[in-house]
């Protein structure tokens, strides 16, 4: 019985990793990007937010994301000193320190996107993300809608 | 004396019967449960009392506006479709805050918040709370996007639209800075989006507005949801007693 649960969920785990579907948890290689979440607002707007971790033994960077064919994409920070939130753009994009996690998070780093086209009908949105030193990986972020989340 | 149950301890063995070993066992049962749950109560009450303390001498968790003054007015068209002033909100507590439809992070989280905030008061029965936002950026957000923005998060959240002197004014009155950012000209040119995309740095957080007209309390954006909810729900009680 326990053998046969064992199985079950093993195999319930891989079917649910989707089938041809682009995973939103990349690994190959040493960088490994996690917990990708498009938060889409209305208009078009939306922030993802992320996690890289670099495993390998040199400092790497996220140069830049590409979201094409969905909208337009930079990476910014939201700096909030006393009671003003400034937006700080970031073209020469984030250090990833070799050994650490890079957070892109609420009130934080985050990938701002903008003139997404249909967002309502998006469950993820494909993006491309470029790195100094590293490949580029393609990920997939889950849609969520900010309008929405209870 | 915490012996498991099956071998009867010696007080046990001396209870003549089976029902008199089980009501002894029971008592003992029931003493143990009563007494933690009766500890558990006074820590409970005793943190929660210790928290109240902390909040600062007003009991309330927002940071007050000191000296309190009355809130300044606003007279704006609001999303409803009819003309808005702060004047006509006497009697209601107002939450009220500042930002743009084109903002990717801050206010998403912001009318996030305010939606829970009202879904927790309507719970807690303290729903005579008025949630606005005022648009710092009328030049993007027409009163048709203004709408659809905050509808989309709740129905209840009315947006309110100033333009030019009207609304220098009002941020000026709230002490509320707002600074636009354009993209770097040769970024998008030639692009869809050529030209109509800038950001705008922002004051964020929360005013809070009691209901006599008086502005009391600021929240900062990520302020807990439960501290706003207790500091309103008082401010909605406020003069219930006269």
């Amino acid at each position: 019985m326990k053998r046969f649960l064992v199985s079950a969920s093993f195999l319930a785990a891989l079917l649910s990793q989707g089938g041809c579907a682009r995973p939103d948890r990349v690994s190959a290689g040493e960088l490994r990007v996690d917990a990708a979440v498009a938060r889409l607002a209305p208009g078009g707007m939306g922030a993802v937010y992320l996690e890289i971790t670099n495993a390998s033994d040199t400092d790497d960077r996220l140069t830049a994301v590409d979201a094409a064919g969905v909208g337009e994409a930079e990476l910014h920070e939201v700096v909030t000193s006393g009671d003003v939130a400034r937006m700080v753009a970031h073209p020469e994009g984030f250090v990833i320190r070799k050994g650490e996690t890079l957070a892109l998070q609420p009130g934080g780093k985050h990938v701002m996107l903008f003139g997404v086209e249909r967002a309502d009908d998006r469950r993820t949105i494909p993006l491309t993300l470029r790195f100094e030193h590293a490949r580029s990986r393609d990920v997939d972020a889950r849609a969520s809608f900010a309008a929405s989340t209870p | 004396m915490n012996c498991p149950s099956g071998v009867p301890t010696i007080t046990e063995r001396r209870a003549s019967t089976p029902g008199a070993l089980w009501r002894r066992r029971t008592t003992r049962a029931v003493m143990r449960a009563a007494l933690i749950c009766s500890s558990a109560l006074c820590a409970g009450a005793l943190s929660l009392s210790l928290l109240t303390l902390g909040c600062g001498n007003t009991g309330l968790h927002g940071i007050p506006m000191r000296p309190k003054q009355q809130a300044p007015e606003i007279s704006a068209e609001d999303t409803s479709g009819g003309s808005f002033n702060l004047r006509g909100q006497r009697g209601r507590v107002v939450v009220l805050s500042f930002g743009y439809t084109s903002c990717p992070d801050v206010c998403p989280m912001t009318l996030s918040r305010m939606k829970e905030l009202g879904r927790r008061l309507s719970e807690a029965r303290a729903a005579d709370v008025s949630m606005l936002f005022l648009t710092v950026d009328p030049e993007r957000d027409t009163m048709a996007r203004l709408r659809e923005y905050v509808q989309a998060f709740d129905p209840k959240i009315l947006g309110l639209r100033l333009t030019g002197a009207p609304l220098s004014s009002a941020l000026l009155a709230y002490g509320v800075t707002s600074e636009r950012h354009d993209l770097p000209a040769d970024r998008y040119a030639g692009r869809p989006l050529e030209g109509a995309y800038y950001s705008i740095d922002h004051t964020s957080g929360f005013y809070v507005i009691d209901k006599a007209g008086d502005l009391r309390l600021r929240f900062p954006a990520d302020a807990p949801v439960d501290e706003m909810v207790s500091d309103l729900v008082a401010l909605a009680a406020e003069g219930d007693r006269r």
